[in-house]
């Protein structure tokens, strides 16, 4: 039953009107079908897209994507604008702590009937060779000088050190280096916890999967992706680590003391912000670009990691084997773009929280490749089931450019690990031919497929609502952890 | 006796923490937090720290006190298990903290915590106990 204060625009769109609670700025606009919106309303997702529309300067609505669970400040899957020019906020708590955290899918050349016999090896060399878990250290360290260096210039930094290659950045979001960045305003601790991590994965729901192209919707625009069925792929989900927990951390105490001299009345402490146009807000925005930068070196070293140890595996080169990125795109993130509001185009600061960017066909910041079909989207699903490969669409206008991140949590860790045993699941999965590397049993039971909503659902509202359209599902082959 | 129980938070970790004094319902609150990491009792208190936070009132004082213990463990790569509140005021919280290196052979690691947040962040006296909250980013 959907809570009666909601009103059902179309099929996947939902209203909350600004008149609902005194405070609120903007509308309330839930995509999602009745299902996926009662279960928001049982959590405290909907309670938070009602704060988020507090936000000072916040234009057109508090918006949540089809994959809406409970956050922290935001709901996950949560997308909010706000107007510069007009004392528009912005709020590390609708960036996140994992600043920058994304995707990013490197295709090859391979067919999963030829990897098949290589999958127990390659098990064992992506465990070894891809540093993971808590506390974990990478076998790149990074000093204080060059970490500034890094921090400016992103993925370009990692490709500059031999992480790569030149063409990777053409297909990373804003070219694999997010402008704007000034590492004096991070401070020491970020900088030491960021020191051993470029290229380790973390934990929790950071992954990487290998992956096969199980279905194709749109063979043209796969097609000119590179992208076709039986094909073997790779998923990265990671971020920005200890830099970007770091940045949030002391940026929150800053906003929180910036909430009382703006003389804002947010719902929720963890709302804190700041205009744009103050030195807070400027401070914070220059240090969220720095731990954006480390997200993008970071994964384009997990990037070249993965690509060395198929190499070693299967006795070939990278040409030779077709690796090739697809795109990386953060879902955590605080970007200026300038959208239309009211028919007029307005530089906003545009906030996605586990939320992705979905640029349409014909979109000037797209890399010549995807001109015509529109940004590749990636979204990793669960480990049971599939992840799928979107791409933009010109009336995702309505969204700033958004679509969903992932498919979203359904249970709490807890009631996971109460439901779910870590071994009979590793058990089910490899009956499936599913081969899981994890660092724990507990963790393998809280990110079990029935923790999480179906992805498939979640991809199919987002292409009911106009949000983006499928391209290809993928099957998950092999698993790793943190 | 002082206590913790977890909240049930969809994607992330909230937990309510007890204590007969605020000390301890702080002190519950940092073992509320390791607890979920990993096992408390396979973390020996064989090394000792001493911490020391400010804050503007007791909710800052708890999230600055969760995220120094976080930030702590991850540069000393530690675990900790114990933790004694010798001090504390709105303003102020001076604790010794006890634990152990990181042990990837022994140590059973359950989950990562990125850090502690302000939503729902709460520290209230309830009849003659004190109880805190607070929303953890997993």
């Amino acid at each position: 039953m959907k809570p009666d204060y909601l009103i059902q625009e179309s099929t996947f769109k939902f209203i909350i009107k600004k008149s609902f609670r005194a405070g609120m700025r903007v509308d309330g606009v839930i995509y999602a079908d009745e299902e996926l919106v009662a279960q928001a309303d049982r959590d405290r997702a909907l309670e938070q897209v009602i704060n988020v529309a507090f936000l000072p300067g916040i234009v057109r609505a508090s918006m949540a994507m089809p994959d809406i669970h409970w956050g922290y400040g935001f709901p996950i899957g949560g997308v909010a604008a706000t107007e510069i020019e007009k004392g528009g906020v912005i709020s590390p708590g609708g960036v996140g702590f994992d600043i920058s955290c994304g995707v990013r899918l490197i295709k090859t050349t391979l067919n999963a009937f030829e990897i098949e016999k290589h999958l127990e090896t390659l098990a064992r060399a992506l465990a070894s060779e891809i540093p993971k878990g808590v506390g974990s250290r990478g076998k790149i360290r990074v000093k204080r000088k060059e970490m500034e260096e890094l921090m400016v210039k992103g993925a370009k930094w990692a490709v500059e050190r031999g992480f790569g290659s030149q063409q990777d950045l053409e297909y990373i979001e804003e070219k694999g280096v997010m402008e704007g960045a000034n590492p004096d305003l991070v401070s020491p601790r970020a900088f030491e916890r960021g020191e051993d991590q470029p290229g380790t994965l973390g934990a929790g729901n950071h992954f990487l999967e290998v992956q096969e192209v199980e279905e194709v919707y749109r063979a043209e625009i796969a097609d000119k992706m590179g992208i076709f069925k039986g094909q073997v792929v790779v998923m990265i989900h990671s971020g920005s680590r200890g830099v970007g927990h770091q940045i949030c951390t002391d940026f929150l105490r800053v906003m929180d003391m910036a909430v009382r001299k703006y003389g804002y009345d947010l719902p929720d402490r963890q709302l804190a912000c700041a205009p744009v146009n103050s030195p807070e807000g400027n401070n914070y925005y220059q240090a969220m670009a720095c731990a954006v930068n480390y997200a993008l070196a970071n994964r384009q070293c997990l990037g070249f990691l993965v690509s060395e140890v198929l190499e070693k595996v299967f006795g070939q080169g990278a040409e030779k084997l077709g690796i090739n990125l697809l795109y990386d795109v953060s879902h955590n993130i605080a970007k200026f773009e300038k959208h239309e509001v009211n028919g007029e185009l307005k530089q906003l600061c545009v906030h996605r929280k586990g939320a992705t960017r979905a640029l349409p066909p014909g979109h000037p910041e797209l890399p010549a490749a995807f001109k015509e079909t529109g940004q590749p989207v990636i979204i990793p699903g669960d480990m049971g089931r599939a992840s799928y490969l979107l791409v933009g669409t010109k009336q995702g206008k309505e969204t700033f450019y958004s679509t969903c991140h992932g498919a979203g949590r359904l249970l709490s860790r807890k009631q996971a690990k109460k439901s779910i045993r870590g071994e009979k699941l590793r058990q089910e999965l490899e009956e499936k031919g599913i081969r899981v590397v994890a660092g724990s049993t507990a963790l393998l039971a809280e990110e079990a497929p029935q923790a999480y909503k179906d992805v498939s659902k979640v991809v199919e509202i987002c292409e009911g609502a106009g949000l983006s359209l499928k391209v290809a599902r993928l099957r998950p082959l092999l698993v790793v952890k943190g | 006796m002082g206590s913790f129980r977890y909240l049930d938070h969809t994607a992330d970790m909230g937990f309510v923490a007890r204590g007969e004094t605020l000390n301890e319902a702080f002190e519950e609150a940092a073992k509320a937090l390791f607890n979920f990491i990993i096992d408390l009792k396979r973390v020996k208190p064989e090394k000792e720290l001493q911490i020391s936070v400010e804050g503007d009132d007791y909710e800052s004082l708890l999230f600055n006190w969760l995220n120094e213990l976080l930030f702590q463990a991850e540069h000393h790569r530690m675990f900790f298990s114990q933790f004694k509140i010798e001090y504390l005021t709105p303003r102020r919280l001076k604790a010794t903290v006890w634990g152990e290196t990181m042990d990837r052979k022994r140590h059973q690691v359950n989950n990562e915590v990125k850090a502690c947040t302000y939503h729902l962040l709460r520290v209230e006296k309830k009849g003659d106990n004190y109880e805190v909250q607070a929303v953890c980013d997993v």
